[in-house]
């Protein structure tokens, strides 16, 4: 983690208090998270993330074909 | 450009060439190329269990190598914790799974309006289910 400093307005801080109490989280938690959905990734990076996801697909043969379906229970959360 | 909420069974069906959807989550994937994909760490602590015990290591590997750097992690805050947690208490002793209201809350209080999934428990007025069923 790099450590930085930045200047809020009041209004802006007790928004960002706020948000931290609501959601039992730090306020450095809020910023990150505010910061990842504002700012997008590379578009370079983010293409190439997407097609390595798709390069794993149907790499694996479960044989039963049915964890998607039955992926609760096996899991262990199935019905008792 | 929208967020698309990512669950466990398409994650699986992703990577099982088994999987009768197989073909149409790979797609899917494919046809949102611009949308952000998104999900939480409930799911990805559900699809490390079924990869673990049905697909091996292997599995398990492709999972976090190639298929959740593409996706972006949603934090689940006490709140939403809380809020899951009483839902799947009330549904008992049947209803959905604790995995599945998680995801529930956090599309509720993100305002996602697209999942990808293959589980019906998602069906529900405003919530555009894809690859469909």
């Amino acid at each position: 983690m790099i450590r930085t400093q930045i200047s809020l307005s009041e209004e802006q801080m007790q928004r960002l208090r706020a948000e931290a109490r609501r959601r039992k989280v730090a306020i450095a938690e809020v910023v990150r998270d505010a910061i990842d959905r504002t700012i997008p990734a590379d578009p370079g990076e983010r293409r190439a993330r997407r097609q390595r996801l798709l390069s794993a697909a149907g790499r694996f043969h479960s044989g039963s074909g049915d964890l998607a379906a039955r992926h609760d229970e096996i899991a262990g959360e199935g019905d008792r | 450009m929208s967020q698309i909420l990512v669950d466990t069974s398409a994650l699986l069906a992703l990577l099982d060439a088994d999987d009768p959807r197989q073909a149409a989550v790979r797609a899917t994937f494919a046809q949102h190329p611009d949308d952000d994909l998104v999900t939480h760490g409930y799911v990805i602590a559900e699809s490390i269990a079924v990869a673990r015990r049905r697909l091996g290591v292997d599995g398990v590997v492709a999972l976090l190598d190639d298929v959740l750097p593409a996706i972006d992690l949603l934090q689940v805050d006490a709140a939403t914790h809380a809020t899951a947690q009483a839902r799947y208490r009330a549904s008992l002793p049947s209803g959905t799974s604790f995995v599945d209201q998680v995801s529930l809350a956090v599309i509720e209080r993100d305002g996602i309006d697209t999942v990808l999934v293959l589980d019906p428990d998602f069906a529900r007025p405003g919530l555009t289910v894809i690859p469909g069923h």
